[in-house]
């Protein structure tokens, strides 16, 4: 049985850890790796304490359908409002917590040979892990609202470290800005029409939405708020560019900082408390989903970076995502989380293996990158296991969620899913096209040359992820059912809303 | 004989005996000289923690359901006043503690500027406890004047002696500006008293607009709410560092004090005749105050704006005639307070080692300071409201307060404030953070200003953590009516 307090060491213990690394010493070697140990240990023992407390709730997928465990104390009262200090993880949230957990020491080993700004660097990567940990924790809304605006300025900050990030920061601030107001425009609007003094999520999962024309405005909201973090079409500016600028472990944080949390968003919020809006966004959600699929896979099919390939085929995957979402169904919707977590583990690795090759290089132009990794066969390596969780294939993370979204969603709406299967096949021309061109050929004859194969830390960091994303292949078995009893409540909450369907042969005889 | 009085004026005689004292020790220089050249320092600070303690012990004895208010004509000491009590005793206390190290900039007139810090203390005291319309202009007058004389202690600038002859002026045409409000009030409520008035039927009257628009600007423009907002942050860039904070600390409590007892303690009854006023004031406000914030090359006036715009949040939650609502622009003030403290202890010791506050000095201090520059983080994060501090949620309650009250539109202002500000945050931030490094390191603040910094640091983060019990003070603080018993 978890304890009640796990939650709240699993989102705080990263915050105390940045508070050390500002305090230490930075001016001797052994200082610099006193450092990085303690991010290392301050992103170890969440992960340990979410695998011996938390994980074992995934063996019992009827717990899915409510937040287990649950830590709720009251923080404000007898005001405008209730707000609860509410932390709990249900089928929605219990495993891309987890992702993030175990995510985390991969990034500070694949940040290990940083040269300067140790502390800042160290201590804003950990916030960073207390925001995201602390979106997927919270059970009040609130609450998630000060976790989904906490990593905008670290990561602004962060991304601004690269040598061309100045630009790429000020457009990532401005836009997750954007996204943060609306957000709390959202809820706001949400509090006043709905008459609801709560923002505990199991309340308001079960109470009255919003109706009416305040109900679109509110769902409009939420789709730009959660669309912007998950960089659809045409919000995905910010996200591009910051993957093409930033240093590549600032890169790989970036992407588990956007479709991960702006997926669990739109199901959480815009499913599940404003259904009525969902209903009546099906449309725009459908082609978005289909622009933000073809929109990134064809970007990049064409373009001629490296890292805006890989950027640009990350956007691509928010497209199914969407259209998972928008079946409405707890498979499709269960797929669409569950590529959410799958993407937790390929997206950090593709940018690992491709950043590598273009750091090592000095370049981002793929003509001058062909055959760049021809000796490197651990970095292929990796790159090819990131390649099939991108695409799912079978036996990586990403397959049983590519299939139960495209199986989930074909219910409702076939034509679109058909579309999805075609851009898929877009993306993933796009990605033999840069295995082709930097992985899996010979240097040019003038002028290429190969860099030296992934050792040390970045070793070890892509081989937790790839590690990962197989393991957690080969085991969907296991974790599914609870993922899918999570989002049963959602689906039926969104179906309760849905127009009454006359059976076409009673009508005809009416 | 009784007398109770004396126990009840205890906190403000305090003050002004320590006021005395602070002056008298500067007038005889040489009998002093063995007790070293700070000595006043400590002097209003034990005038300051004994008058804090003594409205901690006041409000505790009246901590009931229905409190036993004290009433010496248009003086009373309510928990209203109480809270402001507290808050101001230790608003000074943390200029003074965060203020040591930039000390010298006042010298050799140490004693003075203690001495009107501590008047000003007292006139902030006074107006929280005033229930009639003089003695809420004598209040305002009190905190204000001696903050705008301090301005020009700074001896070997003339152009901060300049300037504070300025603002001396144009604060004294505020408050003739208040009065003017004041005296529209009295004309229309028949009375002086903020009981009478408030039991006053008065009818619906147009003057009433003037009457709270020449209030708001009076009063608040004292801080710099739209339109004096450029101007106000101006004068602080020549001032010295520790005055500049003390003006914006006590003279924003003074000046919400003096507001809450009009607009909503003695005009609540019939909010529709000043509410639009207060909003639009707000509106502009919250535009134009990070708007001026981006245009800043100096980082001191950037706070400045930045903190304007943030005292224009519980301006927007003055729509809302309510407990909650003016609970959220006590718990408001409260947020702003250890930031304007802190801005002192980290940007006074930087004028002192010779290092000014541009955007070229400050570029790259984290690899030079990296306690100051976190600091500095903090302070801007602080100041621009940025999630999770105070300021964060102090935004999300005064737009519910604008929403309750009928001004939804506002919402639409106050977010696209918050990311101007946000902006201006980024902005600073990435100066500190930046990896070309200019200028020499740069020492840590002394030992005293470092308990300040600390001391402030830990309540900008405790706020956001106590939210609750802080609102639950703040809600009793509210508790109508707020014109006396």
């Amino acid at each position: 049985m978890p304890s009640d307090i796990s939650l709240t060491l699993i989102v705080f213990l990263p915050a105390v850890g940045a508070f050390v690394v500002l305090g230490l010493p930075v001016r001797t070697d052994l200082q610099r790796f006193r450092v990085r140990t303690t991010a290392l240990f301050a992103t170890l023992l969440p992960l340990l304490i979410a695998i011996f407390d938390l994980l074992g709730e995934v063996g019992n997928p009827s717990q899915g359908a409510l937040p287990q465990p649950s830590f709720d104390a009251p923080w404000l009262r007898h005001f405008f409002f209730q707000m609860d200090y509410h932390l709990g993880t249900d089928g929605l949230s219990l495993m891309l917590l987890f992702a993030i957990t175990a995510i985390f020491p991969a990034l500070v080993l694949a940040s290990w040979r940083i040269q300067e700004r140790y502390r800042s660097y160290f201590a804003l990567l950990l916030i960073t892990e207390v925001a995201l940990t602390g979106a997927f924790a919270t059970q009040d809304l609130l609450l998630f609202l000060v976790f989904f605006a906490l990593p905008v300025v670290p990561l602004a900050i962060l991304v601004s470290f690269g040598d061309q990030g100045g630009s790429a920061g000020r457009r990532l601030l401005l836009t997750q800005g954007l996204a943060t107001a609306a957000l709390l425009a959202a809820i706001l609007l949400m509090l006043l029409r709905s008459g609801n003094v709560t923002f505990d999520f199991l309340t308001l999962s079960t109470a009255n939405p919003v109706q009416g024309a305040p109900a679109l405005i509110v769902g409009a909201l939420l789709l730009f708020a959660f669309g912007s973090r998950m960089a659809i079409f045409p919000l995905q500016r910010w996200f591009v560019e910051g993957v093409a600028s930033a240093p590549t472990p600032v890169a790989m944080l970036l992407t588990i900082s956007s479709l991960p949390v702006g997926a669990y968003g739109l199901v959480r919020v815009l499913l599940d408390m404003d259904p009525q809006a969902s209903l009546q966004l099906v449309r725009p959600l459908l082609a978005l989903a289909l622009i933000t699929l073809f929109w990134g896979a064809l970007a990049a099919r064409g373009s001629g970076d490296a890292r805006r390939v890989v950027a640009y085929g990350l956007v691509a995957v928010g497209g199914p995502v969407l259209l998972g979402v928008t079946a409405f169904s707890e498979t499709s919707i269960a797929g669409a989380l569950g590529l959410a977590f799958a993407y937790v583990l390929f997206a950090p690795l593709l940018v690992l293996a491709v950043g590598a090759v273009c750091d090592r290089s000095g370049v981002q132009v793929m003509t001058s990158l062909r055959g760049a990794a021809a000796a490197a066969p651990r970095l292929r390596l990796l790159f090819a296991v990131g390649v099939a969780g991108l695409l799912g294939i079978p036996f990586v993370a990403g397959f049983p969620a590519l299939f139960q979204l495209l199986v989930g969603s074909f219910v409702a709406h076939r034509f679109v899913t058909a579309l999805t299967c075609l851009g898929l096949l877009v993306l993933a021309a796009a990605a033999w096209r840069l295995t082709g061109s930097v992985f899996w050929t010979s240097p040019a004859e003038e002028g290429g040359v190969p860099v030296a194969d992934s050792h040390g830390s970045e070793f070890y960091a892509g081989w937790i992820l790839a590690g990962l994303l197989i393991a957690f292949g080969v085991s969907a078995g296991y974790f599914v059912p609870y993922t899918v009893h999570g989002t049963d409540l959602v689906a039926a909450r969104v179906s309760s809303y849905a127009p009454a369907v006359v059976p076409a042969k009673k009508a005809a005889h009416s | 004989m009784n007398l109770s009085f004396t126990q009840d004026f205890g906190p403000i005689g305090l003050l002004v005996l320590g006021a005395a004292a602070c002056a008298f020790i500067d007038l005889r220089p040489r009998a002093f000289r063995n007790w070293g050249g700070s000595l006043t320092r400590w002097v209003a600070l034990a005038a300051l923690v004994l008058a804090f303690l003594a409205s901690i012990g006041f409000w505790r004895s009246s901590y009931g359901l229905v409190p036993p208010d004290i009433e010496h004509g248009s003086f009373v000491v309510d928990r209203f006043a109480l809270f402001f009590y507290a808050a101001a005793s230790a608003a000074a206390g943390a200029v003074v503690v965060c203020g040591a190290d930039s000390e010298s900039e006042v010298s050799p007139h140490l004693g003075v500027y203690h001495a009107l810090l501590l008047v000003a203390t007292a006139g902030v005291l006074f107006t929280a406890s005033a229930a009639d319309l003089a003695s809420l202009a004598v209040g305002l007058a009190m905190t204000v004047l001696p903050l705008n004389m301090a301005l020009g202690l700074r001896k070997t600038s003339s152009a901060a002696v300049r300037s504070a002859a300025r603002s001396l002026m144009v604060s004294a045409g505020l408050i003739l500006l208040f009065v003017g409000g004041e005296a529209i009030v009295a004309g229309v409520g028949g009375a002086t008293a903020l009981g009478a008035i408030a039991r006053h039927a008065i009818p619906v009257d147009p003057l009433m607009a003037l009457a709270a628009l020449l209030i708001l600007i009076g009063a608040l423009g004292q801080i710099g709410i739209f339109p004096t907002g450029a101007w106000k942050a101006g004068e602080t860039l020549t001032a010295p560092v520790g005055a500049a904070t003390a003006r914006t600390a006590l003279v924003s409590l003074a000046a919400f004090a003096a507001v809450l007892r009009i607009l909503p303690g003695a005009l609540g009854s019939e909010p529709r005749d000043w509410t639009v006023t207060v909003a639009v004031l707000a509106g502009l406000t919250l535009l134009a105050a990070p708007l001026q914030a981006l245009r800043q090359r100096r980082m001191m006036a950037a706070v400045q704006h930045l903190l304007i715009a943030q005292l224009a949040l519980p301006i927007l939650a003055l729509t809302e005639v309510s407990q909650s609502a003016t609970a959220t622009i006590l718990y408001s003030l409260l947020a702003v307070i250890p930031l304007a403290a802190v801005a002192l202890a980290i940007l006074g010791p930087l004028r002192e080692f010779g290092q000014d506050d541009t955007t070229n000095s400050l570029r790259g201090l984290w690899a030079r300071s990296p306690v100051v520059a976190g600091m500095l983080t903090l302070l801007i994060a602080a100041a621009a409201g940025l999630p999770p501090l105070a300021g964060f949620f102090v935004r999300i309650f005064a737009i519910e307060a604008a929403a309750q009250a009928g001004f939804g539109w506002l919402l639409w202002i106050a977010l696209l404030s918050g990311l101007l500000s946000a902006l201006v945050a980024y902005r600073w931030i990435t100066v500190v953070f930046d990896s070309r490094v200019d200028g020499p390191e740069l020492d840590l603040p002394g030992r005293v200003s470092m308990v300040g910094i600390i001391l402030c640091g830990v309540s900008s983060l405790g706020f956001v953590v106590a939210l609750g019990p802080l609102l639950g003070i703040a809600a009793r603080a509210a508790l109508a009516p707020l014109f006396g018993p």
